[in-house]
């Protein structure tokens, strides 16, 4: 089966990886909110969290190379489309005043590094999560024990759905396909049987989990909070709530 | 009394097509049956039916006397089913975690899934590969650890659907050991398969289905000439030599 590298569990026992999967879910709650509305200092201070995270957690940014490329994208469309919006006071270059403007392409940016942020914090919860865990924590927590499944075979079943995408590719390539041009064309030849393939898919693990007698509150997994756990979410979150609150305070009036 | 009967079983799809058509079977506590027919001839859907994933049309599917449509849970608890594509039923992120999946929907405590994990994993031959990640099994080894997915959940009946299919010789070869070691401990085991030759000389019982009927039931022997006539390769030489199993 292919490797999902973004948003998908990697077994380990590092720290991270027997870190209280309730406790991470708080962690990427703290961490999302603090980037959605902090500024580069507080965006500074979780990529300086984040990415030691990552690598000590073995979960590896490398591996996000294709999830960089769509944030790469996604980044230069939101940087444009603010500095189109907001264009005054221009940003001349060399003379040239060009239709972008300051603020428009630094808010486009923090947007950006907001995302990349949020990204990076899900990767940390989701490489070192085994789904079942997560659901179990989530069941905890919320009680919707059918969210939980769902949270958790959506998880699994990532690579599943690459696999049956690279199947229908290479079926329809060596078919003939790679020669015609039309976007339209390759869209219906390769999405049509891929949504098929996986409902088929879909079918088959329904039955699958039916007939192991399924419950939306099976036993729960062994969770326990230790000190170990209070000081590893204390190390993750004090760092950036500090510089949250100091730049709350140096902001005059 | 049979462990599970079968009466009058017809199953119909909406389009009109008959899949069942007044199916009538027994399956006794420790045998082993073979269940064979071509392609099309109903033995998926009868697989089906025995731990209530579909509704009879008409007739009734009974284990220990008791309807299993009526009661789908109890029968799923006690016949475990392994389905043709082993990648759909694993579900876990890790060997152990896949065969505790079962036990954990039975909610049973911590200890007792551990204990029947390490069991289920003795007995398919998966010792040591508890932390291994599922998709980086062998084809052989996937089949095995759908096997032990079931047994953890320790059914009295095992019901294997065309469990060979894909497999190399040592990948067959490794699950007739499996299959071999259950029926000897009293485990029920039915296979559905077209594929005789592997394994037909492990069988107490052949049955064979055509166009959604049972068209012969009885001992390998007595049945083994028959089976061409049903669209099922007859392998040469005697019954006691169809077998995969490594000398």
């Amino acid at each position: 089966m292919r490797e999902a590298a973004f948003l998908h569990y990697r077994p380990g026992r590092g720290f991270w990886h027997r870190h209280d999967p309730r406790l991470k879910l708080l962690e990427l709650a703290v961490w999302s909110v603090l980037a959605l509305a902090g500024g580069w200092p507080v965006l500074g201070t979780l990529l300086a969290v984040l990415l030691p995270l990552h690598g000590i957690s073995g979960s590896r940014v490398s591996r996000m190379r294709r999830p960089l490329v769509f944030w790469l994208a996604m980044a230069g469309v939101i940087i444009i489309a603010a500095g189109l919006t907001e264009s005054d006071p221009p940003l001349t270059v060399a003379g040239w005043e060009s239709p972008f403007g300051r603020p428009g392409l630094a808010s486009g940016l923090l947007r950006s590094g907001r995302l990349f942020t949020v990204l990076l914090a899900a990767q940390l919860l989701a490489a070192t999560t085994d789904p079942a865990d997560l659901a179990g924590a989530v069941r905890r927590i919320t009680r919707w024990g059918a969210l939980a499944t769902a949270l958790s075979l959506t998880l699994a079943f990532i690579p599943r759905l690459f696999d049956e995408a690279l199947i229908v590719r290479d079926a329809a390539f060596s078919r003939g396909l790679g020669q015609r041009r039309s976007v339209f064309r390759r869209a219906t030849a390769l999405g049509m049987p891929l949504a098929e393939a996986a409902l088929r898919r879909a079918d088959l693990t329904t039955e699958a989990l039916l007939s192991r007698a399924y419950v939306d509150d099976p036993t729960p997994p062994e969770m326990r909070i230790g000190a170990r756990d209070i000081l590893l979410t204390a190390a993750g979150l004090l760092p950036p709530l500090a510089v949250a609150v100091l730049a709350r305070l140096a902001i005059p009036g | 009394m049979a462990l599970l009967e079968i009466r009058g079983l017809t199953h119909t799809f909406p389009d009109g097509t008959t899949a069942l058509e007044n199916v009538d079977l027994d399956l006794n506590s420790g045998e082993f049956m073979v269940l064979a027919g071509a392609n099309g001839s109903g033995k998926t859907v009868l697989m089906r039916h025995l731990n209530g994933l579909a509704r009879p049309t008409a007739g009734e599917v009974r284990l220990d006397g008791r309807s299993v449509p009526a009661d789908p849970v109890r029968a799923r608890r006690r016949v475990g089913l392994v389905f043709q594509d082993a990648d759909a039923q694993i579900v876990g992120q890790t060997v152990a975690r896949d065969a505790a999946f079962g036990p954990e929907n039975l909610k049973l405590p911590r200890d007792e899934i551990r204990r029947r994990v390490r069991a289920a994993l003795e007995a398919t031959g998966l010792v040591g590969f508890d932390e291994r990640r599922p998709h980086t099994l062998s084809g052989g080894e996937k089949r095995r650890l759908t096997v032990a997915g079931v047994l953890a959940m320790e059914p009295e009946v095992l019901v294997l659907d065309e469990p060979f299919t894909g497999l190399d010789w040592p990948g067959c070869a490794d699950l007739i050991t499996v299959l071999d070691r259950l029926h000897a401990a009293g485990t029920t085991i039915l296979l559905i398969t077209h594929d005789l030759v592997k394994i037909l000389a492990h069988a107490d019982r052949l049955v064979l289905m055509e166009q959604g009927r049972i068209r012969g039931d009885g001992t390998p022997e007595e049945l083994i000439d028959a089976v061409e006539s049903l669209g099922v390769r007859r392998p040469p030489g005697p019954v006691s030599g169809m077998s995969w199993r490594r000398r």
